[in-house]
């Protein structure tokens, strides 16, 4: 009985694999952007350029069950962005969560449970949330890179497509930022450095260091959520010649102003960059997720004195926001009032290393 | 001790120097402290504006002493190699300094006007909490409240005089901000009114992180209008009387909320130590140069 049990879940895993790659084949994905006969943009054909047009997409996360419908919701929310004259298109963190839907069952109990009770009810405890990721990753992969990287070279654009739970080639599962070119070709990848409590129980392993991608927009670093709630982040992007930040996030709370002031619009201000801020909605796995995308910049470049260039009138529906952003501007104030100029090197020196390992909290 | 009362005197310069400044603010103390405030904080320059006669340390240890209370009584010129130090107090109700602070980051005007930036940044643990002071420019470099509150400080003390035109925005990017990415209070007293020829605007507050304050806003009290209920990043509409205004605010703190605040949302939890440890230190010996041109606009000088 014994052997005939373990030949049944062998069948079972492969049978699940299989259905699995015939779900997510590429060809899926390149069927419908055929079917919309994109025509290659123009707007990323005078670069380099010192004014930029970005847009942060909104968008509402939602289970779907193909390829098909993953592609189209990401070819709508792109097109709009491209037609309104955007060169870089920002997407929130957490675009490759929709694709969890492929996990039969899932979509039954994703209106009203977390990640880890919806997990619990369909396959016992002991199982964590990575596991799952790790299992749909190449799925996930095929159809969540698939689809970025034919937009980005169909339209002709830079996509920063936020973010998907992969595991990397040890196997640790991180959250990647992902960041294309209008070539299609993958830029690079950014795993969020600092996690979110739940993603630790979720057993998602953090990053371990920030990149600034050098393109013909300019110097680009992509951070994810929770990375920017600390300093630390951007000093280390903006010192290492990041002009504009985008964060790509997921807030699972009620929307107030304040809360969410807390992360990408003080961190644009002590660090002198361009933030664009992107935020999910929606209700998902008994969570809210709320927030406002927007394009940041230090006080001194917004007339109003507010830091905001543009954002989006709502904080729960899909949107997209397009503004323009001058890095001819910026690098002069950058030039003229440095921060950096006022650091207290023999201070930091003397305290930082020794508190940052002994502070006493949490 | 888990509820302590802060009272913020906002002090209106330009009305009185010397012994009527004294009299003054040894009315103010007293108000502040018949309100049942254990912790008395008045904004930076007012040793500027002490009688030259006396002496400060003593004076108001003395007034901490009267009433016992904990007193942080502004900022004065201490002598330093070369230059002076802007210096701040904190004197504990037996009358003994507590803390004794040196504002650690300088803009480049400041440094033309002789001011040297501290060499040591700590706070001191009393029976109403570790106290600790971000002083005028520190407001604006967030490793001075990092440090202080990596070393434990729950209460941040910040006597300010930034001049007109007061900026909504540019105060939310400093001490708000820095309580929200650090979990602790920061008590922020602005210098108010005209003073040697520049004019001050402020608008003192009392600042939390947003989950333990009404309305989710991070004030724990302000003066002005209300700000919760706001939705929008909004320009300044105008500018109120409010900040010029002498007023004194007060409020009650709790550690246990500080705490509750910091088990709820673990900042400190996720630190990825490594990563600075490797990265950072590269980044200020690299900018090292640059502190010896440095004046931003934007960033207020104190002093």
């Amino acid at each position: 009985m014994g052997s005939t049990r373990k030949a049944a879940d062998w069948l079972k895993e492969r049978a699940f694999n299989y259905l699995l790659l015939w779900k997510s084949g590429p060809r899926r994905v390149k069927r419908v952007l055929d079917s919309r006969r994109i025509g290659r943009s123009s707007n990323c054909n005078h670069l380099p350029a010192r004014r930029i047009r970005v847009a942060s997409v909104q968008m509402r996360l939602e289970l779907v069950g193909s390829a098909t419908q993953y592609a189209e919701k990401i070819y709508r929310l792109t097109r709009e962005a491209v037609e309104r004259g955007a060169q870089l298109i920002v997407f929130p963190e957490y675009t490759g969560i929709p694709l969890v839907g492929f996990l039969p069952g899932l979509e039954k109990l994703a209106a009203g449970t977390t990640m880890q009770g919806a997990l619990d009810t369909m396959v016992g405890g002991d199982v964590k949330a990575a596991d799952v990721f790790r299992v749909l990753a190449p799925a996930v992969r095929r159809i969540y890179e698939t689809t970025f990287a034919e937009l980005s070279r169909r339209f002709g654009v830079y996509i920063i497509a936020g973010s998907a739970v992969l595991p990397d080639e040890t196997g640790e599962v991180r959250n990647y930022g992902h960041f294309f070119g209008p070539d299609g070709l993958l830029i690079g990848r950014q795993a969020k450095v600092h996690l979110m409590p739940e993603e630790a129980a979720w057993g998602l392993s953090p990053g371990e260091g920030f990149q600034v991608f050098d393109t013909l927009l300019g110097r680009i670093a992509l951070p994810v959520c929770m990375d920017a709630t600390y300093f630390e982040t951007f000093w280390i992007v903006a010192q290492a010649g990041a002009e504009m930040v985008a964060i790509p996030s997921a807030n699972p709370e009620p929307y107030n102003l304040w809360m969410a002031l807390r992360g990408i619009w003080p961190r644009v201000q002590e660090s002198q960059v361009i933030g664009i801020g992107s935020s999910m909605v929606g209700e998902f796995m008994g969570l809210a997720f709320t927030g406002r995308s927007s394009v940041l910049a230090p006080l001194e470049l917004t007339p109003d004195r507010t830091g905001v260039i543009a954002q989006a009138a709502t904080f729960d529906q899909e949107e997209v926001v397009v503004a323009d952003v001058d890095l001819g501007a910026l690098a002069q104030l950058r030039q003229e009032a440095p921060i950096s100029g006022g650091f207290n090197i023999a201070l930091y020196k003397k305290y930082l290393p020794m508190a940052y390992l002994k502070h006493g909290r949490p | 001790m888990d509820k302590i009362k802060i009272a913020v005197i906002q002090f209106a310069a330009g009305k009185e120097t010397g012994k009527p400044f004294e009299e003054r603010a040894v009315a103010l103390v007293a108000q502040a402290a018949a309100q049942k405030a254990d912790l008395v904080l008045l904004p930076a320059l007012t040793g500027w504006m002490f009688p030259w006669s006396l002496s400060f340390r003593v004076f108001f240890a003395d007034l901490a002493r009267q009433h016992g209370i904990f007193l942080a009584p502004g900022t004065v010129r201490a002598p330093g190699q070369e230059g002076y130090l802007h210096t701040a107090y904190l004197f504990g109700p037996d009358g003994s300094v507590f803390l004794e602070q040196a504002q650690t980051h300088t803009t480049l005007r400041e440094r033309r006007g002789g001011m040297l930036a501290g060499e040591t940044l700590q706070p001191v643990q009393t029976e109403i909490g570790s106290i600790g002071f971000v002083i005028g420019t520190d407001a604006w470099y967030p490793e001075a409240s990092r440090i202080l509150a990596l070393q434990g400080a729950e209460i941040l003390l910040s006597p300010q005089a930034v001049e007109a035109p007061y900026g909504k925005w540019h105060q939310i990017r400093g001490l708000w901000q820095e309580v929200q990415q650090n979990q602790v209070y920061d008590i922020e007293c602005g210098l108010v009114g005209a003073w040697e020829g520049a004019r001050y605007q402020g608008r003192s507050a009392i600042f939390a992180p947003c989950e333990i304050t009404e309305g989710l806003t991070g004030f724990l009290a302000h003066v002005g209008p209300v700000v919760a209920g706001e939705t929008e990043v909004a320009p300044e509409q105008t500018a109120g009387a409010y900040l010029e205004q002498e007023i004194l605010l007060s409020a009650q703190v709790s550690l246990a909320d500080l705490r509750l605040a910091q088990e709820r949302f673990p900042i400190y939890r996720h630190f990825n130590c490594a990563l600075y440890e490797r990265a950072i230190p590269k980044i200020y010996e690299s900018q090292a140069e640059a502190n010896q041109k440095w004046d931003p606009p934007g960033r207020q000088p104190t002093g």
